[in-house]
């Protein structure tokens, strides 16, 4: 009979291994034996996700791969997902998320959106070129706990600032994490975010540190 | 003193020359903040983009343009002809929204365009015989600009993520590798339909500039499979052309594999280390890098654009085949100042070693 810890490992390996076919199987197989889903989560797929991260930085993997590991996070989601809501579990945040306007670029943007949602994530994917009353009307109808940004363009990144300052004058208390590739922590902080990605898997580390308290309340 | 035409010639033979040549990638982008205009204007207007571009070379007649005095219209031109949708933006290169095909099994219909009739191509062929008409002898004479010299491309890798989705062609990769194949095909006879079209304009082609970021982001089993032959069936079909390649992602992994391109002329981002890349392509393949173009060239002071050429000097210039450069397109509204700090330090330190 395979362990609990078994399955959790071969999780994370499907990520690892790029296969978003088997990470469903496992996943099925996994809740059959009975295992919480928040332990698949954070245990298996979690898991799987920081071999990726180690992997990309050392620069054994590249963005084909990201692509992959994020296919299959999704896939595993997707049979967990209804799991969740059964037990009442909360997604461990709502993101809303989008490239701002005037940028039409989004392959950082849809590795992020694949990442959180395989992440444990309630993601809104807002598109490109997405105006400020967008992300602000959005945030509010899903009562969003973290406003996503990108942009590819030196010209669009002043945007960012802007699409904060309407959620500020909208009295919203939801965290902004920005990334693309003009951009710099510093950068970030000058416009008043509170996290910055250097790239999709540091977007989602980010994303996971600013809900953290809610994150630790989460048993189910 | 060497006129730049065979500063750059020479450089590229690996000779020596009197100074370090410094070569920019300038485009919409950074004109439009040079003149003070949108970029929209630029791109729908060749008129203005000819005039904005040789204003430029006239106020640094000491800078090599890495795409030429030439129409470019950023990434949209070859995916528009295959039937990619686009977007005119007032403050950007016109910009690919939507992709030609959404499944793997749409490939196969897919036909090679038309230049004279497909997507941007023939905007682009006016464009591209307006500046051959127009263009001033002076900037012919000195640096070869339209002599045989294409529009910039995109390279094989890039034009079939753009056609497919980026992150659908990133998939294929490895779910529908045969699939990803059979569209590098279509891609590469694309662009090689692409460049015969423009001799017609500039004669044959004796300098061709391509640009292929995406395939500095995956690994070197993956650019030998699917980037490496297609660019291999570019370069055997235009032999005698020089090939410049821009690819600013960070491609320190797969700079071996670029060198068997066998391209003349190779502009890298700044996420390669200069030395690096000259230790390992440096005695074969000309290095035009790179200093960072946001934190450094635009945001940076003069003195740190300094400290940056000359590190890059150091790093990259040993036995020469090297030119300074931005590791990117130059930014808008880049100061003037940082362009010229560049210059005046190729000019002063810019000595092979």
């Amino acid at each position: 009979m395979k362990t609990n810890k078994s399955i959790l490992d071969r999780i994370a390996e499907t990520i690892v291994n790029l296969d978003p076919d088997n990470a469903k199987k496992t996943v099925e197989e996994a809740l059959e034996a009975g295992i919480s889903p928040y332990e698949l989560v954070v245990k298996g797929m979690a898991k799987g996700m920081e071999v990726v991260g180690e992997r990309y930085a050392k620069m054994e993997y590249f963005l084909p791969e990201l692509v992959m590991a994020g296919e299959a996070m999704k896939a595993a989601m997707e049979v967990l997902k209804p799991h969740l809501r059964a037990r009442g579990a909360k997604p461990i945040g709502r993101v809303v998320i989008g490239t701002v306007k005037g940028d039409l670029h989004d392959i950082g943007k849809n590795i992020v959106v694949s990442m959180l949602t395989g992440g444990g994530f309630e993601v809104y994917d807002l598109g490109v070129d997405v105006t400020r009353e967008t992300f602000v009307e959005k945030t509010i109808e899903v009562s969003a706990d973290i406003v996503g940004m990108s942009a590819l363009l030196v010209t669009t990144m002043s945007e960012m600032r802007d699409v904060i300052q309407e959620l500020k004058k909208a009295n919203l208390k939801v965290r902004v994490l920005v990334g693309g590739r003009p951009l710099t922590e510093e950068y970030a902080n000058r416009i008043g975010a509170d996290g910055y990605g250097k790239d999709a898997l540091e977007a989602v580390k980010k994303a996971k540190e600013l809900i953290q308290p809610s994150v630790d309340r989460q048993e189910c | 003193m060497m006129r730049p035409i065979e500063r750059v010639a020479a450089c590229l033979r690996f000779e020596t020359i009197d100074y370090v040549p410094v070569c920019l990638n300038t485009t919409g982008m950074f004109y439009a903040g040079f003149v003070g205009e949108k970029e929209i204007e630029y791109y729908r207007d060749p008129e203005k983009m000819l005039k904005w571009q040789t204003a430029f070379q006239k106020r640094f007649p000491a800078v090599e343009h890495f795409l030429g005095i030439a129409p470019e219209y950023g990434c949209a031109v070859e995916p528009t002809a295959l039937g990619c949708k686009h977007q005119w933006l007032e403050e950007s290169s016109p910009a690919i929204v939507e992709p030609a095909i959404k499944a793997t099994e749409d490939i196969d219909k897919l036909e090679i365009p038309d230049p004279l009739s497909d997507g941007l191509m023939p905007m682009a062929l006016k464009a591209y015989k307006y500046f051959d008409e127009h263009l001033e002898d002076e900037f012919r004479e000195n640096y070869g600009y339209l002599e045989g010299w294409s529009m910039n491309i995109l390279g094989p890798f890039d034009l079939a993520a753009l056609t497919r989705g980026i992150t659908n062609f990133m998939a294929d990769l490895y779910r529908n590798p045969e699939a990803a194949e059979r569209l590098l095909r279509m891609c590469t006879k694309t662009q090689i339909v692409w460049l015969h079209a423009q001799e017609d304009i500039v004669g044959k082609l004796k300098k061709i500039t391509i640009s292929d970021d995406l395939s500095g982001a995956i690994s070197k089993k993956f650019f030998d499979r699917f980037a490496l032959p297609y660019f291999l069936e570019i370069r055997k079909e235009f032999h005698e052309a020089q090939i410049w390649l821009h690819n600013d992602s960070n491609t320190t992994a797969v700079l071996e594999n670029i060198a068997r391109i066998g391209v003349n002329a190779f502009h890298f981002g700044p996420d390669v280390d200069p030395g690096v890349a000259k230790r390992n392509i440096g005695s074969r393949v000309c290095l035009v890098g790179n200093i960072p173009p946001l934190e450094v060239f635009k945001n940076g002071t003069p003195d740190e654009v300094e400290q940056a050429c000359k590190s890059c000097i150091d790093k990259a210039s040993r036995g020469g085949g090297y030119m300074l450069s931005a590791g990117g397109a130059v930014a808008r509204d880049t100061p003037l100042e940082n362009i010229a700090t560049m210059v005046r330090t190729a000019e002063t330190y810019g000595r092979y070693k």
